[in-house]
């Protein structure tokens, strides 16, 4: 049996920007550029570059969140006209832990890194989505 | 010819169409079951039912994005 290796390299400054933008109420959520430095079939190393908090605009943000399409678009632009690529999403649970729901899965529509904060127990937890909707556990390798 | 960018989290794939029609089938195809966003010409496109054959030929940029969304 294969095993997954998928890790994220992140430094603790990327890190902090993300824990500034939790919301004890509302989800959050933004992109994080990177490259991709080792990959094979069954393992996925990438460095992350930078953290772009984007808006909600999700109808109701305590349980969801949606990011604001033309703002993403921006984004991947940027992301793209500086050499890099998306290399994960960061979104929060307030009212929970970083496990991913039953809609992240059903919403997976790209393979990354995926970063869920959880407000219940302030821990991150890491994972990969794949495009068949499901999450491998990853790994977070802080610098 | 006209051509549709699909923006991914690696970057840009481009599909040649060659009609109008084709084009628009695709696009409102791919929106619905696969959960892309639309922009024609930097405009996001909220209501596909708005979208017709004379804006998609004569539209200089129109691309698909992955809608970014969980909970």
């Amino acid at each position: 049996m294969n095993t997954y290796d998928k890790a994220i390299h992140i430094h603790t400054d990327i890190l902090d920007q993300m824990y500034d933008i939790f919301h004890h109420e509302e989800e959050v959520c933004g992109l994080i550029s990177g490259k991709y430095i080792e990959e094979s079939e069954y393992k996925t190393v990438a460095k992350a570059e930078a953290f772009y908090p984007l808006p909600n605009i999700a109808p109701n943000k305590a349980l969801l969140f949606v990011i604001d399409p033309v703002l993403q678009m921006k984004t991947y632009n940027e992301i793209f006209s500086k050499g890099n690529v998306v290399i994960g999403l960061y979104h929060t649970h307030p009212f929970n832990k970083g496990y991913p729901s039953e809609t992240d899965r059903r919403k997976i529509n790209d393979e990354y890194f995926w970063i869920i904060f959880g407000g219940q127990d302030l821990v991150h937890r890491t994972w990969w989505s794949c495009k068949d909707k499901r999450f491998l556990p990853a790994r977070m390798v802080i610098e | 010819m006209i051509t549709v960018n699909v923006a991914s989290a690696r970057g840009h794939d481009s599909t040649t169409f060659d009609s109008a029609q084709a084009a628009l089938d695709f696009i409102t195809s791919t929106a619905v079951n696969l959960e892309k966003w639309v922009f024609v010409n930097g405009e996001l496109i909220a209501d596909l039912t708005s979208l017709t054959l004379d804006r998609i030929s004569h539209a200089t940029d129109i691309t698909l994005s992955n809608q970014l969304v969980g909970g």
